[in-house]
């Protein structure tokens, strides 16, 4: 049992009119098509996420506004350099002049990094309080030189980027607000990071609830403090869990430029290089040699290292998206034990992981969510439809796992709203489960003759 | 159709073992199945065809046949059928149903009876409420999604002819 649960809860959201899902090792949600099975684990999803990578996602974020102004920044110094009089640049100049040809040159090849970008910006602070001077009414007097015309271009192009509709204000104003202008972005993503605002949840959450969330009653839970503080207006950490993983279909695997969020996720992580500290568990040699005959990898002969290739026990090798899509869901997960992702701070959130596996399969992987988190302490939030592997979970659990806290919900219909669900936990006892998969018998009976030898 | 005290007892195979006619609730008792029906009254009977098949096997110096564990006669005005009711109570966990096991002993019983009376249209089997709906599920499917076998609880026995 873990030390400190987490807790779903949702309140009049979508097609849900209430849930409180508890996730400590194993929690198995389950309910009609439209129930909102999905929103609970997208929710789950973004806002562990988004707790947990809040540094990261704040700097990806501002990175591309950065980029953005870098664009501009740009042009405005190339303007400057053209104001000025030759000769006028003393070394320091000349030499940020020299980084800045070389970063425009990587900022176009594609190498920049965030970090160069961040750097530069403060480079170029620096320049503008060095460049005052030149641009001084006094020496604007004494230097008749600067070009007059190339003076309204510079600030044209200062107004432009400030957005100021003011002819009064002269180009050593403009400078002055420019570096104001440069301080608050640069300042923005350090005080979003201290503060860790709600709104920038909100954000996030907006790319795949379109709609706002903050002020609704949801939230998730550890060990009962909620992780959208709606009282601080600050997004708590999460101590339980450093990664968290989303799969809604083993299609994900080795596909490219998907703009689900949870998808390009996985995929980024799946794509950098095995950790050294890769949990060589038996698990991983049980789905080599006995479920999926082998093993995947990254392509290493792929220059771009954009794909994956399975390799059969037989020396056989397979572009991996050319293989059945039942072999990809054991492969994710062979890949992420692979990189050591799966470990007691991992929780897996699946989406009917029993898509596109046979019978059989769907009992292996029903074993190997008890295993994982048997063996490793992984967690699991997962959607299911299949009596299988309801079931396989249930009675596999018990007997590999007795100690583990296995928890089951079934999505009921609510008796005040017809399109409306409300979540039922059941503990362990799984038979109002199988009387909801039992209704697609009367439809059965109702639509065929299956009473006939 | 209802439970009908005289089609059970009337049935000639009754009348040739009215020994083995014993009081249903006793019955499930000793099979192990300790939930209570209301619906079926302490006075409603059936024959116990696994002690007639015991008493058979006995007699005749052979090894005993598998069969259902009762019957007992349904009415409804002048139409007559015996139902086939097999008890499972004392299984715990939905282990896999032997599907095999259970065809052999309908046909089995169906042997023992003859066809004086017509058969209801499904062998009853009868689990803990526990695991009811799992093996509902478990059943169905070890017929290819087929409805030939009604699993029921003690109360759904109850309900459906009580």
């Amino acid at each position: 049992m873990h030390t400190q649960p987490l807790k779903v809860q949702i309140e009049n959201f979508r097609a849900i009119q209430k849930a409180q899902i508890q996730i400590d090792d194993i929690t198995v949600i389950a309910g009609v098509n439209g129930s909102g099975k999905s929103t609970v684990s997208k929710f789950a999803y973004q806002v562990i996420k988004t707790a947990v990578h809040f540094d990261e996602l704040v700097e990806g974020y501002y990175s591309q506004i950065i980029r953005r102004e870098m664009a501009h920044i740009s042009i405005v110094v190339s303007e400057l350099y053209a104001s000025l009089p030759n000769g006028t640049l003393d070394e320091n100049e000349l030499r940020f002049r020299h980084d800045l040809r070389f970063f425009e040159r990587q900022q176009k090849g594609g190498e920049a990094q965030d970090s160069d970008r961040l750097a530069y910006m403060i480079k170029f602070k620096d320049f503008l309080n060095s460049i005052r001077p030149y641009f001084s009414q006094e020496n604007l007097n004494i230097q008749p030189d600067i070009n007059e015309s190339r003076q309204n271009r510079l600030k044209k192009s200062l107004t432009e980027k400030l957005k100021i509709n003011d002819d009064s204000l002269t180009i050593l104003d403009l400078l002055e607000r420019l570096k104001i202008h440069l301080h608050n972005i640069l300042a923005i993503p350090f005080e979003t990071k201290d503060n860790r605002p709600i709104d920038f949840a909100e954000f996030i959450l907006k790319n795949t609830f379109e709609s706002p969330l903050i002020s609704k009653s949801i939230n998730v839970f550890e060990s009962d403090v909620p992780i959208l503080d709606k009282t601080k207006n600050s997004i708590g950490q999460v101590f339980s869990i450093e990664h968290v993983f989303y799969l809604d279909t083993p299609m994900m695997l080795g596909l490219t430029g998907e703009e689900n969020d949870h998808r390009s996720d996985l995929d980024a992580v799946l794509r950098k290089k095995s950790s050294s500290q890769t949990n060589k568990s038996f698990i991983e040699s049980h789905i080599k040699s006995e479920i999926i005959k082998g093993e995947v990898e990254s392509d290493e002969t792929n220059f771009s290292q954009e794909s994956f290739v399975y390799k059969r026990l037989d020396g056989s090798v397979f572009d991996l998206l050319d293989c059945a899509t039942g072999l990809k869901s054991f492969a994710i997960i062979q890949l992420l034990l692979q990189r050591g992702l799966l470990t007691d701070k991992t929780l897996l959130i699946i989406d009917e992981p029993e898509a596109h596996l046979h019978p059989q399969w769907v009992v292996e992987y029903a074993r190997m969510v008890v295993l994982l988190n048997k063996e490793l302490g992984v967690r699991f939030l997962i959607a299911s439809h299949h009596p299988d592997m309801v079931s396989a979970i249930k009675y596999i659990g018990e007997k590999e796992n007795p100690s583990a806290n296995v928890n089951f919900y079934l999505a009921e219909k609510s008796t005040s709203d017809n399109y409306q669900y409300v979540y039922n936990h059941l503990g362990t006892d799984i038979e109002a489960i199988f009387a909801s998969f039992n209704a697609a018998f009367d439809k059965l009976d109702e639509y065929g003759e299956t009473h006939k030898l | 159709m209802r439970y009908c005290r005289a089609t059970t007892c009337e049935h000639p195979f009754s009348r040739s073992h009215e020994s083995c006619i014993e009081v249903i609730s006793a019955v499930l008792r000793t099979e192990g199945c300790k939930q209570q029906c209301r619906k079926i009254s302490s006075e409603a009977v059936c024959l116990n065809v696994d002690k007639v098949e015991e008493s058979l096997a006995s007699r005749e110096q052979r090894s005993k046949n598998s069969t259902v564990d009762f019957v007992f006669g349904i009415r409804e005005k002048n139409r007559q059928q015996i139902v086939l009711c097999e008890l499972k109570c004392n299984q715990k966990e939905p282990e896999n149903f032997n599907k095999s096991n259970i065809d052999q002993k309908v046909r089995q019983t169906q042997a023992l009876i003859g066809r004086d009376v017509s058969l209801y249209e499904k062998p009853i089997v009868v689990f803990k409420s526990k695991i009811l709906q799992q093996m509902q599920n478990r059943v169905r499917r070890a017929y290819n999604n087929r409805n030939l076998v009604e699993v029921l609880d003690v109360n759904g026995l109850g309900e459906l002819f009580f």
